[in-house]
This record gives structure tokens, C-alpha cells and sequence, in this order.
């Protein structure tokens, strides 16, 4: 009796791997030491869309990570305070939670680290260190009093706390219930016949062996491990034409020379949402990333048929966006504090 | 009644030679030191042990000053930190499961191997019932010696990382979550030397290899020169390509005494296989059609023509290999695979084709000088690059049943069927195994108790065995039909009912081969 319990579950297990598709979860995981609630998700809510932590006073978080929109800014690279300009294209926020790092080369091991990063960068919210950012959220009497109440202890309005309130927001942008998911849970008529075929070519091609599991990111990795691909890992003329190979990828974080050209994996979810891709965003269109990806990951070259087909079912990736509301900010009235503070 | 005089003979020599280059170690003490010393405990451990046995299904605390040295051939403090095994790491580097990665992550590129291994006995290595049995009487009866020498091979994740842990309330082993996928991904492709040369038998065996793993993105050892991946760094490993690799665990020997109770490499060493160059890969890591055309033509797969083998060892590689390796690892064990896999899975069935083809039967009928007519039935082991039975000889058994009836299909002889015990009469039928026994010559089939064999009747690569059957036809018998069987399984019930308790499991019986022949009177 006991050997058939062994067995059924193997073989269940082994069944769903064979499977391969999964429906996006509607909740995200999360760290122990920073479980959510209303009042933190509220918060981190109102900090992602106050754009009074940026130098000039113009850019918060939704600046490029647009939630009312596809959570990116649909620039090849973003925009920050003064006009300036990254090297990268903005990742989407949307599904955020589900990479096991952040950022395109994984330099963040959470959403809480990450939450830090874009406040102190020279071309995005400019601040010269997170304790100006800080100390800004201090002389706002309404979020010291809502900083207190969600986190409690004597100075609760620290980065730490306001990276905690934000990341916790953020795992709440999940898009579940697209018709791939609607697809997977059962529903034939979810996804059009060529959605289907292009959900057959999506794996026959390959593209899988990378973009696979709920968020089509990659593997479940170990805690702080990111899932890095090479890319472009063969050459072809999409090289030269859209400078793939112009920087340097994960090496310039890690210093490991086999980390040159190396990519965190990103999400496909919603993918038709958020051109123009790749880390420099330099390709335009859907149907030219997916022609660009065939011959550098796969060595493979696809037929107009098959690009359409893979297009067709990237778009059936597109999920159910919870409503955004603008939230009401704590303000001080007759008193910037932009203009008050150095930053 | 068999004929196997020349092969006893090679035994003998070789088990000589194995004794004079143990009394060469410097470790151990001198031989005679050994007669005087060992003697006694010797005398006194059988029933020690015994008593222990006993003692493990009552959970009453075994004896410890009585039991054998198992760690006399490697000394703790060694450059061995795992002993008994021979696993080491490079500057002996306190591994985690970090340092590995989950089979299911190089699924996506190589769904082909992923498949082939999921569910076969490497897959299942620690997890495998029977085995959690037998290693938790042995790690009961030596006193917590055999953690790592059975882990060494079938977890070698667990032992490096000391994740493995021996529950003596329930008897279970378990490890992390990758060590407890047995021989995975990670543990083969990080392999990056064989210690062969310093273990007590100076031959391959108890885990002598070198496990340098760097992690998830780490560098991946395998057997192409060219390889490519996007994802992990590559190496080439001539030691991959040889059975010297496999050597590393298909060879165990009894860490107390240097006895080799399992000898599947040395099996292959000395077989026309080897002299050709076909390895333990070549057979067992393609399907077992391509296994019978590499034994019967004696060439490597990639010297035989239209074996459809080809193909890309991984997704989106640029280059299209004449040879894609399957990573099922197919032998002989269809018991558990079918436990673990479900009955008539793939892995199981592969095995049980596997049997099915490894050897084939001659039969003929004689007058004999007595008057009495004489069935002769010839074995042969047609494809195994390795005796049959292989591995725990004296535990597997492969056996010939005969039924001799008459014209109306009434028999009139019959020898190798099994007793209401499933027993066999081993005094009468013709098995093929080893026979073990402990310090006092008594018969065992504890591994961790076996000192020597005192029979060994195994079929060698391409030898074959004769059996004589003597019988007398009724009179009135006009033909005579006979109809034989050679059948196989992976443990004699006995073993099944001390392991797992009387009537747990009945060890399924497989037929490899089967053949008739008449003889009109």
C-alpha cells in the first residue's frame, strides 16, 4: 500500500513538469521578515507615487514603472529627472515579484533592495543618498504617523521600512486570469487556434527551455539566485543592427568573465504591453524581438508564419489588471520640501 | 553438474592479489598483527552482530566494542573527510545544497536527459525502499558506520553537504532536497577526478571521486570538447567518456575487510568489451537496441551505422551530435523502478527489455552411458558487458527452471520451480549468483557481514554455463518436450522478507528468456 502512495505521487509530480504550463498564482511570495498588510501596502502605495523622493521633485517610481499602464514607460531606456537618460529599458513592475532578482543583470536580490536602487541613480530620481530620500519622508508629518503605525517602534521611518512598505505594494501588481490562464485552468475557447499553434511553436521551438514556470521567466531558483541567460548567446547580423553585444551584461556586476552578455531571464508576461525590448530596448516591435530571439538563443531562423503565431499567443499573455487608483499623498502645506532640502 | 573451472580459478588468483596489495598499505596494520588481533573480535563479532540484528528490530543499543573496523581503510583525519567513502573536495570545502542545482533547472535545455533520468534508478538512488531497508539494518548493526560508505554512491549531495541524516526511530534516510534525487545532474557533471589510486584496493570503488561543484552557474564536466551553454560555463572531461567514471561506484568493496561485493566494473575490466573499448556508456546510456547491436557487433554506437541517435545535446545549440546520450541508465532493476515509476512504466519496462535480451538459451538432448536421456541446457550472456548477475551477486539470482513433459504435456521432470516459500532448492537447481558468508563461514546476505564467497556462478561477458539434466522417460512415451526458462530477480525472497518483513512484497520473477525443444522417442 504504501510503495502505490510512493508511486502516485511521482508520477504526479513527474506529469506536471511534462505538462510544463502553469497559470500565473494570484499571490506573490514573500520574505518572513516582511509580511503584508492593508496599511503597508497602502503605504509603499503612496511612496511608489510621490514624487517628492527625486531630486527635482518630478519623478517617483511610477514615472517609469507606469502602473496604469503596461508598469513600464515604453521608452528605450528610461527618463529621469532633468531628461536624463539610463542605459537600460525599463523592466515592467507588473509580475515584478515573481523574478527571484531584480533589475536586468540581478544586481538586486529582493524588491525591497531594489526599491533603493533608482532613488540615489544620477539619472533616474537623482537623490544623492537614500538618507536625503529619508530624511525628506521625516518632514512629512503624515507618513511619520502612518510610518509609525505600520512598522511601530521608535524611529520607524527609516529606508529599510519605507524599501519594506514599497516591495510589499509591489506584490501586489500580479496579473492573473489572461486567456493563457484561462487556457491552462481548462477553458478551450480562451485562447484562438493560432494562439494554440503558437503555444505548440513557443515549445517546439525551444523558447521554453528559458521561458518557463507561471511567469515564463525561468526555473524556480535558490533564495538570491537570479536565472541568467547569455544574450545574444549565437551571432547573427541582429548583433551589429541592434548593438546586443555593446555592454556587458551580469560581468559588470559580478566580475566573473562568464557572466559577459549575461541576462536576468525577464518575464514574458504581458509582453505585449511593454515594447520596445530588450535591456537597451533598442527593437521596436513584438514581432522583431521574437525574430531577433529565434536565431541568438535557438540558431534558429522563423518562417512569417511562425512569428505571427508566437506573437499571437505572447499576446494571450496579457492578464487582468487589478484597478489603480491614484492614492491621496500627506502633504505640507505652504511648505515644499523638495525646494526645503538639499538633495 | 556446471563447468566453470577456469573461471573459480580466476577468482582465486584474483582474490589473491587483492590480499597482498592490502598487506602493502601502510594504514592497516601488518598482516599477522591483523591474524593475532582480529581473531578474537572476529571470533566473538558473528554473534555480536547477530545479537545486533536482533537488537535493530527491538531498537536495543548495538555493542559497540565488538564490531568490526569499517573505517580500518580510511582513517578519519585523512585527506578523506567523509570516510569510509573516497569522496573528496577540492581544499575541503564545506559544501551546501547551494552549491548544486536542481534537476528541474537544466530540464528546460535538456529535457531529453531530464526525462530519461527522472525516474530511473540514479533518480531514485536514496529514495529506492529497499535499499532504505537493508542500509538502515546495516547502519544499526555497525554502529553508524555506513552513512557515508552506502550515501558515498547514492546521495553524494547528502554526504558532501552533510544534509544527510539517518532517522533511527523510523529507519529513514533523508537529505536536502537535491541530495534526496539520488545521483543527479549535478553530482556526475561535477565530477572532476577519480581517487582510484588511493583507495585501500587501489581499484575504482566506494565513491572514489573528486565532487568540485561551483554552483549554479558553475562549470558543467561532460564528454564534448566543443560544448556551448548559455546558461553554465562548460569543461570537457576525458573521464567522462570512460568507464573508469562509472567505476567510481559500480565497484564496492566491504570497508571492514576490502572484500568486493560488488565488482561490475572489474567484471567489464577484464571482458572482451573493454579489450574493444566499448564502455559502461555504451551500452547503458542508449536504448537497448542499440545496447544488443553494440554487444553483438562489439562496436562502439558511434561506429555503427543508422543508430538515429542523433540530435542536439541541448536546446538552441548550434551543433547537431551524431550521438545524444540517454541518462536512463537502464540495468536490470525492474522491481523498483516499477515500485517507485508505476508498473509498466517506461523505466521499468526498459529493464525488464534489457533482461530480456542479455542472454539466450541451447538446448539439446543426449543419450547418456546409463541408459537415462540427459537434457543439456547452455547459457550464454549474450550482451552484458559484465557477469550475469552483476552487481550484489549474492543477493541477485538468475536461474534455470526445467519442465520436461511427455507427449500428452504431463510432466514428467521438473527442476528450478519455486517452493510455497518462493524458495529456491539451491542445493539442486542451477543458479547463477555468489554465495557470501561472514567471518565464521556462516552463510549471509548482509552486505556489510561478507568476508568472501564461497561459491561464485556468475556468467562472465560472452562465457556461458552448462547445466546436465538426467531423466527418465515413462514407458510408453513417445515425445518429449522441453520447455526452459532462465528467470531473474533482484533479491531471493528470503532477503525481501528479512528486509521488509515476511509478506511485505513478493519479488517479482522476470523472465529473460525462454525455449522449447522436443525429442521423439
Amino acid at each position: 500500500m504504501r510503495f502505490a502512495v510512493i508511486a502516485g505521487c511521482l508520477l504526479l509530480s513527474g506529469a506536471s513538469f511534462a505538462q510544463g504550463w502553469q497559470a500565473l498564482p494570484e499571490v506573490a511570495p514573500h520574505p518572513p521578515d516582511n509580511p503584508p498588510d492593508e496599511a503597508k501596502v497602502a503605504l509603499g502605495k503612496q511612496l511608489f507615487f510621490d514624487p517628492r523622493f527625486s531630486s527635482t521633485g518630478t519623478v517617483s517610481c511610477n514615472s517609469c514603472h507606469n502602473v496604469m499602464a503596461g508598469g513600464d514607460d515604453s521608452r528605450t531606456t528610461s527618463m529621469g529627472v532633468h531628461g536624463l537618460t539610463g542605459p537600460r529599458n525599463a523592466p515592467t513592475v507588473w509580475n515584478a515579484a515573481f523574478h527571484s532578482v531584480q533589475f536586468w543583470d540581478g544586481r538586486a536580490k529582493t524588491l525591497e533592495d531594489q526599491a533603493k536602487g533608482p532613488v540615489v541613480a544620477g539619472v533616474e530620481m537623482g537623490m544623492s543618498s537614500l538618507e536625503a530620500a529619508i530624511e525628506r519622508v521625516r518632514q512629512i508629518p503624515g507618513y511619520v504617523a502612518q510610518f509609525g503605525a505600520v512598522f511601530g517602534g521608535e524611529q520607524p521611518v527609516t529606508i529599510d521600512n519605507a524599501a519594506k512598505a514599497v516591495a510589499a505594494y509591489e506584490r501586489t501588481l500580479i496579473t492573473p486570469n489572461s486567456p493563457f490562464d484561462r487556457y491552462v485552468n481548462g477553458d478551450d475557447s480562451a485562447l484562438t487556434e493560432q494562439q494554440v499553434r503558437g503555444m505548440q511553436t513557443f515549445q517546439t521551438l525551444g523558447c521554453v527551455a528559458c521561458h518557463r514556470g507561471p511567469a515564463f521567466n525561468g526555473p524556480t531558483m535558490p533564495d538570491g539566485q537570479g536565472f541568467y541567460i547569455s544574450f545574444p548567446f549565437h551571432d547573427s547580423p541582429y548583433v551589429e543592427k541592434y548593438g546586443l553585444r555593446d555592454e556587458d551584461g551580469r560581468f559588470a556586476v559580478s566580475g566573473n568573465p562568464d557572466d559577459k552578455h549575461k541576462y536576468r531571464v525577464p518575464t514574458l508576461r504581458n509582453i505585449a504591453l511593454t515594447a520596445p525590448y530588450f535591456h537597451n530596448g533598442r527593437v521596436k516591435t513584438l514581432a522583431e524581438a521574437v525574430r531577433v530571439m529565434a536565431p541568438s538563443q535557438l540558431h534558429k531562423t522563423l518562417s512569417d508564419q511562425q512569428v505571427s503565431d508566437v506573437v499571437a499567443f505572447l499576446e494571450s499573455l496579457t492578464g487582468e489588471f487589478p484597478e489603480q487608483t491614484m492614492p491621496r499623498l500627506p502633504t505640507t502645506p505652504g511648505r515644499s520640501i523638495v525646494a526645503d532640502t538639499p538633495h | 553438474m556446471i563447468c566453470r573451472l577456469p573461471k573459480l580459478l580466476l577468482a582465486s588468483v584474483m582474490a589473491l592479489g587483492m590480499s597482498a596489495v592490502m598487506a602493502e598499505m601502510p594504514v592497516p596494520p601488518s598482516p599477522a598483527e591483523m591474524m593475532e588481533a582480529g581473531q578474537k573480535a572476529m571470533e566473538a563479532s558473528h554473534k555480536a552482530m547477530e545479537a545486533m540484528q536482533n537488537a535493530a528490530y527491538h531498537g536495543a543499543k548495538p555493542a559497540m566494542d565488538t564490531l568490526p573496523d569499517y573505517m580500518n581503510m580510511v582513517k578519519p583525519g585523512d585527506k578523506f573527510q567523509f570516510p569510509p567513502s573516497y569522496i573528496t573536495v577540492p581544499g575541503n570545502r564545506k559544501l551546501t545544497e547551494a552549491d548544486f542545482g536542481d534537476p528541474s533547472i537544466c530540464a528546460g535545455c535538456h529535457p531529453r536527459q531530464y526525462k530519461g533520468w527522472k525516474g530511473s534508478m540514479h533518480s531514485n538512488a536514496l529514495k529506492d525502499p529497499i535499499f532504505q531497508k537493508l542500509w538502515h539494518m546495516g547502519e544499526v548493526a555497525t554502529g553508524g558506520k555506513l552513512l557515508n560508505h552506502c550515501g558515498g554512491c547514492h546521495t553524494p549531495i547528502g554526504v558532501t553537504t552533510g544534509t544527510l541524516k539517518h532517522n533511527k526511530e523510523t529507519g529513514e534516510f533523508t537529505a536536502g532536497p537535491i541530495g534526496s534525487q539520488g545521483v543527479s545532474c549535478d553530482v556526475c557533471h561535477n565530477i572532476s577526478k577519480t581517487n582510484f589510486l588511493e583507495t585501500a584496493t587501489l581499484e575504482h570503488g566506494n565513491a572514489s571521486f573528486e565532487l568540485d561543484p561551483r554552483g549554479m552557474n558553475g562549470r558543467k564536466l561532460g564528454p564534448l570538447k566543443d560544448a556551448m551553454s548559455p546558461f553554465h560555463p562548460t569543461q570537457y572531461s576525458e573521464l567522462h567518456t570512460k568507464a573508469d567514471f562509472c567505476g567510481n561506484c559500480h565497484n564496492i568493496f566491504n570497508p571492514a575487510n576490502g572484500f568486493p561485493v560488488e565488482r561490475t566494473y572489474d567484471e567489464w575490466k577484464y571482458s572482451v568489451y573493454a579489450r574493444k573499448g566499448i564502455v559502461c556508456q555504451d551500452c547503458h546510456m542508449v536504448p537497448v537496441e542499440t545496447a544488443i547491436r553494440v554487444a553483438t557487433e562489439l562496436k562502439r554506437p558511434k561506429e555503427l551505422a543508422d543508430t538515429g541517435l542523433g540530435g542536439f545535446a541541448g536546446m538552441g545549440a548550434m551543433k547537431e551530435r551524431d550521438l545524444v546520450h540517454d541518462h536512463g541508465f537502464v540495468g536490470g532493476n525492474a522491481v523498483v523502478t516499477a515500485l517507485l515509476t508505476g508498473e509498466g512504466s517506461e523505466h521499468a519496462e526498459a529493464a525488464r527489455k534489457r533482461l530480456q535480451n542479455a542472454a539466450e538459451l541451447d538446448l539439446r538432448f543426449d543419450d547418456r552411458m546409463d541408459g537415462l536421456k540427459e537434457l543439456r541446457v547452455e547459457v550464454f550472456n549474450v550482451a552484458a558487458g559484465h557477469n550475469l548477475p552483476t552487481s550484489l551477486t549474492d543477493v541477485r539470482e538468475i536461474w534455470v527452471h526445467v519442465v520436461i513433459k511427455d507427449q500428452d504435456g504431463k510432466v514428467i521432470y521438473e527442476n528450478g520451480q519455486l517452493d510455497s516459500h518462493g524458495e529456491l532448492d539451491h542445493d539442486n537447481v542451477t543458479i547463477f549468483n555468489a554465495v557470501a558468508v561472514d567471518e565464521n563461514g556462516k552463510v549471509t546476505h548482509l552486505p556489510w557481514e561478507v568476508t568472501r564467497f564461497i561459491r561464485e556462478t556468475t556468467i562472465p561477458p560472452k562465457g556461458s554455463s552448462i547445466s546436465r539434466y538426467a531423466f527418465s522417460a515413462p514407458e510408453g512415451t513417445s515425445k518429449v518436450v522441453a520447455e526452459v526458462s532462465l528467470n531473474y530477480r533482484s533479491y531471493g525472497q528470503h532477503l525481501a522478507d528479512v528486509v521488509l518483513g515476511h509478506g511485505t512484497l513478493t519479488i517479482p520473477v522476470i523472465q529473460m528468456e525462454h525455449e522449447v525443444a522436443e525429442l521423439d522417442l
